[in-house]
């Protein structure tokens, strides 16, 4: 983990082997270079707030995607998004829920929580590949990054 | 003058007193017998006189007046014979016995002349005779004059009071023929006397008789009279029920002459009688219902109590309640029904005065068996009072309601574990969203790691692998797939059951052709004929219902792959009143003796190499269908095709009826 690297994709993923194939649909993608995975909720906030481990990492460095997972030990999914959502630090950062999960109550709250965009990993590796490869796209290459002042205290 | 002198003078005579010498006695006892015997004379000719006079049609009453002056001129010569004792006036007594002479010459020959006629009148023991008789008939006549007037005056009177009788009184002769009617007669019937006399009784009167007519008669000929009701008819055509009574008139010698007959109206007393019969037999049975109704209460005790609080009636429900029986309650007092600390307080005598001043009082309270034992008793206690206002008593009916406390104490109990019960389901079914959210999320997500990394393998190192492990890769590619398969399906169906029914009318042919569109790609491959005729707009919830047409078409498609002419079709029709909605295709069909298994989760009827399938999909159809108050159901026939029939509501319903009661809501 380099931490005053350029982090472009902040993957919050416990599972490793759902991690492992994440990584290789992005790498396959070839959109983005550089993504740092954290284990658990705690560890992303710790991460996005310059706290814990990465309480000396240079503050000024986003991620400039954050794909989350809903279940996650300690703090869940929904509450490490309600957090980034309600920090004028964070909130402007794209935060997409990648998740399994196709319950509605989970869809209707990440929403409301202010997800920037809620996607249903397919079943199949080829179509999450796409998948992967499509939100990459767009999030990293088309959609126009938050400037500076987005991050800024009002 | 001179011979007047000669006449009325002495003319020198003695007087007649010379030739007694005038003897006292001799000259008086002619002076005294000739003046009776002229007094006597002269007596008789008035008398006679008077007799002729009154009886004028006397015969021979010239005889008699003769016969008066003679003997007036007899009584006239004794009067001189008296006088000449001391007058001698012989001339004058000569010419008085001259004409004296003359009158009973002439006297005698009238007599004489007379005696053949008077011979003809009967002698005078015939005239006795004839007297003794007359006198009789007189006697009679005078008698009979009597009884004629008293009869008489006892006929108008009993025609009096036979008028003023209400009773109809006819007189009949023995050829029924009416002599007498009296004014009740007329009263009852509307004919008057005059109308009707001479006419036959029973033929007016269109008599009804009771028995045959000749026994009537006979009975009446032989006690003399008859009794009994007969039936008429008045003028007016109208029926009336008489009392009769018949007797038999009989003349002087004892003959049969006719009948009386006297009749009483009894239509109103028959009606009143019959009416009293009726009400007493209705109120025989009322009773008699009423006794067997209270009898027959066995929850309630029913007792009625005098003014003074003695039972003076006790049902079953009682004795069955309070465990005394009838007889031993009867004239005691309701008090030993109550706990004696209640009668001390005085609880009777409040419930008592409550009720006599307020008609009925209700309440709950303790009571007393016989053995002792006390139960809570409902009780309404009723005042009853007699047409007078005064209290007569009072009517209790109580009701054990120990076991009804208890069991209003056992719904509670059962209410709260309902409550609970409710709670725990509730904490269930978010068991159950959290078990089918894992489900979705936990168990999908090790089946994509399974299927990611074979997939990985297969693309990426398929050239390091011999051709048997590539296919035992595509192995668990497959089964990775259809274990997907089965996760969304069972999530599918155990979410309709917990969806909430959103019913909205839908047309039924725009979800059809949704579900088409959204086949998978294979139906769009193939060259399949579709035939969609017009359907219906449902009652329905849409989302579910596409999911039907998702389920069956999706079903269609797959058994129709090996037809090389496939016809998928989509109808309805109505049915006992319920439009039926049905999906028929002609391809691979089924066994119908499996038909049971059809809609089974997990059940299939064809290999999996041959047909893919989770064995959920018709479940879950027919799940659907249930929700909506429906019925699903399959025709099939191995190589035939199959065709799968549903409706929304039970068959029996009428079409128009769902209509209507929408445009009531409307």
């Amino acid at each position: 983990v380099l931490e005053r690297e350029t982090v472009e994709v902040l993957l919050v993923e416990d599972n490793l082997a759902e991690a492992e194939l994440a990584l290789h649909a992005l790498k396959k993608s070839k959109v983005a270079n550089h993504v740092l995975h954290v284990r658990d909720g705690a560890e992303a906030l710790d991460y996005l707030f310059c706290r814990g481990e990465f309480s000396r990492r240079d503050a000024g460095v986003r991620p400039v995607l954050v794909l989350l997972d809903l279940k996650l030990p300690k703090v869940d999914g929904l509450q490490v998004l309600k957090q980034i959502k309600c920090e004028p630090r964070t909130k402007a950062i794209p935060v997409i829920l990648l998740t399994s999960s196709k319950e509605e109550s989970d869809m209707a709250a990440g929403y409301q929580l202010g997800v920037n965009s809620y996607i249903q990993k397919p079943v199949h590796y080829g179509e999450f590949q796409e998948v992967v490869r499509q939100l990459g796209m767009y999030w990293l290459l088309v959609n126009s990054k938050p400037p500076a002042a987005a991050f800024q205290r009002i | 003058m001179d011979f007047l002198r000669q006449v009325f003078g002495a003319g020198g005579f003695m007087p007649h007193g010379y030739c007694y010498m005038w003897n006292p006695g001799l000259v008086w006892l002619h002076v005294i017998s000739d003046s009776l015997i002229a007094l006597s004379y002269f007596t008789i000719p008035f008398t006679l006189l008077w007799f002729v006079r009154k009886r004028r049609e006397l015969p021979f009453s010239r005889m008699f007046v003769l016969f008066g002056a003679f003997i007036v001129a007899c009584g006239a010569t004794h009067v001189m014979e008296v006088w000449n004792l001391w007058h001698a006036q012989y001339w004058l007594a000569g010419g008085l016995k001259a004409v004296t002479a003359l009158a009973s010459v002439a006297t005698a020959i009238l007599l004489v002349r007379l005696v053949p006629q008077a011979l003809e009148l009967p002698n005078l023991s015939d005239w006795a005779q004839a007297n003794v008789a007359l006198e009789s008939e007189i006697h009679e006549r005078r008698e009979l004059e009597i009884d004629l007037r008293m009869s008489e005056s006892r006929f108008r009177e009993q025609a009096e009071l036979l008028d003023l009788t209400h009773d109809a009184v006819i007189v009949r002769n023995l050829r029924d023929e009416i002599t007498y009617w009296n004014h009740g007669a007329e009263e009852l019937y509307g004919w008057r006397a005059e109308e009707i006399l001479g006419k036959v009784t029973h033929e007016l009167l269109r008599t009804v008789f009771p028995e045959e007519l000749i026994e009537i008669e006979v009975e009446t000929r032989e006690r003399g009279s008859w009794e009994g009701e007969l039936m008429h008819r008045r003028r007016d055509g109208s029926v009336v029920t008489v009392s009769s009574r018949w007797v038999l008139r009989r003349d002087a010698e004892g003959n049969p002459n006719g009948i009386l007959e006297s009749n009483r109206d009894i239509s109103a007393k028959r009606e009143a009688e019959e009416s009293r019969r009726q009400s007493e037999e209705r109120n025989h049975l009322n009773e008699i219902r009423f006794r067997l109704l209270i009898d027959a209460v066995k929850d309630y005790a029913i007792i009625s109590l005098d003014a003074n609080g003695l039972v003076t009636s006790w049902n079953s429900g009682a004795e069955r309640m309070k465990g005394y029986a009838a007889e031993e309650m009867m004239g005691q007092h309701v008090s030993r029904l109550y706990r004696k600390e209640d009668i001390e307080h005085g609880q009777l005598d409040n419930e008592l005065r409550e009720a006599a001043a307020a008609g009925q009082v209700e309440r709950e309270d303790w009571r007393v068996r016989k053995d002792g034992s006390q139960f809570w008793a409902e009780v309404a206690t009723s005042a009853l009072r007699d047409s007078g206002g005064e209290l007569i008593g009072f009517v209790k009916i109580d009701r054990d309601i120990t076991t009804r406390t208890a069991a209003t104490k056992q719904i509670e109990a059962l209410n709260l574990e309902l409550t609970q019960r409710v709670d725990e389901l509730r904490s269930v079914n978010r068991e159950l969203e959290s078990f089918s959210s894992s489900v979705s999320h936990d168990l999908r997500a090790p089946l994509r790691h399974v299927d990611g990394f074979a997939r990985i393998l297969k693309e990426e190192h398929s050239a390091k692998m011999t051709p048997e492990a590539i296919r035992y890769l595509d192995r668990i590619l497959t089964a990775a797939t259809h274990m997907g398969q089965l996760i969304d399906d069972l999530l599918n169906l155990a979410k309709i059951g917990r969806l909430e029914l959103r019913r909205e009318r839908s047309q039924i042919a725009w979800l059809v052709k949704q579900a088409i569109a959204e086949l998978p790609a294979e139906a769009k491959e193939r060259n399949i004929e579709w035939w969609v005729e017009p359907l219906p707009e449902l009652n329905c919830d849409a989302r579910l219902l596409k999911l039907i047409f998702a389920n069956l078409l999706s079903n269609a498609v797959k058994f129709t792959r090996k037809q090389e002419n496939a016809v998928i079709e989509v109808g309805s029709r109505v049915t006992d009143g319920q439009p039926t909605i049905f999906v028929r295709d002609n391809g691979v069909g089924f066994d119908m003796q499996y038909a049971d298994k059809l809609f089974g989760v997990f059940q299939r009827l064809h290999r999996q190499e041959d047909f893919e399938g989770t064995g959920i999909g018709l479940a879950t159809v027919q799940r659907i269908v249930r929700r909506h108050g429906g019925e699903i159901w399959a025709e099939s026939k191995v190589n035939s095709g199959t065709t799968f029939f549903f409706t929304l509501g039970p068959r029996s319903e009428a079409p128009g009826k769902e209509r209507a009661t929408e445009i009531e809501r409307a």
